[in-house]
């Protein structure tokens, strides 16, 4: 499942808000409300049993930072379901 | 956290096959673990939705509370914050608002020392909310206090709507570490963990006027960052050592208002206590060993200090009167990943 996937599911309202944002930019910043992010990092949380570190909870704001973490977190045998999809190929995270 | 609910090694394993009757039975027993210690008139009061929003529960798990005891003011039906939040806290769940709340705000303190007290840079949105019974009125919004190291504050965003105050400002953090030379204030600052340790102390969201009467609170054995702040402080003092409550932001993916006290120290520096940041991060993370030492003296950059030591950081006066405002803090970094 890729970040925008993931954000729709979510809230299916958000749809039309990621229709218009870049992998780049703030989800906050483009209406993206605060309780998918959070309801975000559980679910990330849960699905891969891992505990986020905090410079990765910190990244969960743009697309292609959501999508850095899931591909780090990805288990192990499972293809990403895109391989376009941005942040493939993000540096390691500082905190 | 001895006397206090243990909520784990900060990894969520076991927690996601929780069939409804299982999260009602925990949230039961959270009834059991809560202090309840002031009364409805003197929180802010909650409706139903924003109940079941923060608790993340249906229906069925508020009419179970209620009928276990879970305080409602019968005329409005409306609950206290605190008593929701609290019951979320001691829950169990690892699902509620207050419980992600410390998870996400603690989950720092596993990451390499070094990492606490290098320069970083933040883009913060904090977004206050009037509690006025029966709704807002409209009426005045102030940034009350600036947090000090703020910068490139957006005027335009304030007051958009009258009953939600909305800023996004940038700002700048560091760290530093340092150590307390003087034994009593050590003390004093060990005694803190003790009391949380023992039970003497549970920590606990308390109403702002419990919150900021610190002799009232410890006699009740409920405490807060605000409480422990003016409690050390009146310690110290007694003490005839020189103390600065400060108030401000703490900065992570849910950030919320924080307070800590300043003493000055042998060599005449004013050095940082806070010792409820490390009771919280030892029962909902996995702290570097050093974390709890770290609080005592050292500074993480994970703290926007304000200006003023009293008060709510976003004040708001509607219906003639000044209002209590709850505060949402969100805090993302401002470098080349985030854009």
């Amino acid at each position: 499942m890729t970040a925008r996937e993931l954000l729709i599911q979510i809230e299916p309202a958000n749809e039309h808000i990621l229709d218009s944002v870049a992998p780049d930019d703030d989800l906050l910043a483009a209406g993206i409300d605060s309780a998918s992010l959070v309801e975000l990092a559980l679910r990330i949380e849960e699905e891969c049993r891992v505990a986020l570190r905090a410079a990765e909870l910190d990244s969960l704001t743009t697309l292609s930072g959501i999508q850095a973490v899931l591909e780090r977190h990805r288990p192990s045998g499972e293809r990403p379901a895109n391989q376009d999809e941005p942040g493939r190929d993000q540096p390691p995270l500082e905190n | 956290v001895s006397g206090a609910l243990s909520m784990g090694s900060g990894c969520p394993v076991g927690y996601m096959n929780d069939t409804p009757a299982l999260l009602r039975a925990k949230f039961a027993e959270a009834l059991q673990r809560v202090r309840f210690v002031s009364s409805l008139d003197d929180d802010v009061l909650i409706d139903r939705a924003e109940a079941k929003r923060l608790l993340r529960c249906d229906d069925a798990t508020i009419a179970d509370l209620v009928a276990q005891g879970l305080r409602i003011d019968q005329r409005t039906e409306a609950f206290s914050y605190c008593d929701i939040m609290n019951v979320g806290l001691y829950s169990g769940t690892a699902r509620s608002v207050p419980e992600l709340a410390e998870r996400f705000i603690t989950r720092f303190s596993a990451e390499p020392p070094l990492t606490w007290t290098q320069r970083r840079r933040w883009r913060l949105a904090v977004e206050g909310r009037c509690t006025r019974a029966g709704g807002c009125a409209g009426g005045q919004w102030a940034l009350a206090a600036t947090p000090a190291q703020a910068y490139r504050r957006d005027p335009s965003d304030i007051g958009s709507r009258v009953d939600t105050f909305r800023t996004t400002f940038e700002a700048e953090t560091s760290g530093y570490q340092m150590e307390v030379q003087a034994a009593p204030i050590r003390r004093l600052h060990s005694e803190c963990l003790e009391r949380f340790r023992s039970g003497a102390w549970q920590y606990q969201y308390l109403p702002l006027g419990l919150r900021d009467d610190p002799v009232a609170a410890d006699r009740l054995g409920v405490m807060n960052c605000f409480s422990v702040a003016g409690w050390l402080s009146e310690r110290l003092r007694m003490l005839g050592i020189e103390t600065r409550v400060r108030h401000g932001l703490l900065l992570a993916f849910m950030g919320m208002e924080h307070a800590w006290v300043d003493a000055r120290d042998a060599d005449g520096v004013f050095k940082p206590l806070d010792p409820v940041i490390a009771v919280l991060a030892a029962r909902s993370a996995v702290p570097a060993s050093s974390f709890a030492s770290f609080t005592c003296g050292s500074r993480f950059n994970r703290v926007l200090a304000s200006r003023a030591n009293t008060g709510q950081i976003v004040t708001h006066a509607c219906d003639g009167r000044k209002q209590t405002v709850t505060l949402l803090v969100y805090a993302r970094p401002a470098d080349r990943r985030s854009g």
